[in-house]
């Protein structure tokens, strides 16, 4: 093969290459999927949150809700395990929960599950949930 | 429009359904069947903050969302 052939072949690579990134760029495919998940699931967590827990987790980074049936108080924090701290009624942490879904989906839909579930059917969250001592230590 | 949400790895897939056509709702029923079926949790928006499990489908709800059964981690 001559070498103007080889240099040919290799322009019509570069060119193939090029057209194809400016495609995947157009189409936003680049762009991170997590974020993009993320994002979609933080806006519908927010639009599922009481207007308290909206205000809340804006200032503080993390929300409250209320179990269903015993009325304790739950702080839920961004994350996918041990996220959830159920508090005494001076708001001090007692113990760390851990229960999410069994899917895979993102942080903010993980945390809207625990909500609806705790809000819901606090028995049933607290019967999955792996329970920790909680340490007391600001997170 | 009505609309059923599901959670899944890229935030949600939202399907909005007619609740005055009758076939519209026969599939939005179809979905909810299949999902609950599938071990997805049901619950409907009752006001702003609130929700409510639904075990059967409900087609006056405006707004449900689905996910995931949960587990200990």
């Amino acid at each position: 093969m001559a070498d103007y052939e080889i240099l040919w072949s290799f322009l019509v690579c570069v060119v193939a290459w090029g057209i194809a990134l400016l495609r995947m760029v157009d189409r936003g495919a680049l762009y991170s999927p997590i974020s993009k998940a993320e994002q979609r699931a933080s806006t519908l967590l927010k639009e599922w949150l009481t207007r308290e827990q909206c205000i809340q987790y804006q200032r503080l980074g993390y929300f409250e809700v209320a179990g269903s049936h015993s009325g304790n108080r739950y702080r839920i924090h961004p994350g996918r395990q041990m996220n959830v701290d159920q508090l005494d009624e001076r708001g001090r942490q007692v113990e760390t929960l851990c229960f999410l879904p069994e899917k895979y989906v993102p942080v903010s839909d993980v945390m809207l599950a625990q909500k609806i579930m705790l809000e819901n059917d606090e028995p049933a969250a607290l019967g999955v949930a792996v329970r920790r001592a909680s340490l007391g230590l600001p997170r | 429009m009505a609309k059923q949400i599901v959670m899944d790895a890229t935030g949600d897939t939202q399907h909005e359904f007619n609740p005055t056509d009758a076939a519209s709702l026969k599939e939005a029923e179809r979905r909810f069947k299949e999902l609950t079926g599938a071990g997805f949790i049901a619950a409907v928006r009752t006001s702003v903050g609130q929700s409510e499990f639904i075990r059967n489908f409900d087609p006056a709800a405006e707004e449900t969302v689905f996910f995931p059964r949960l587990k200990g981690g």
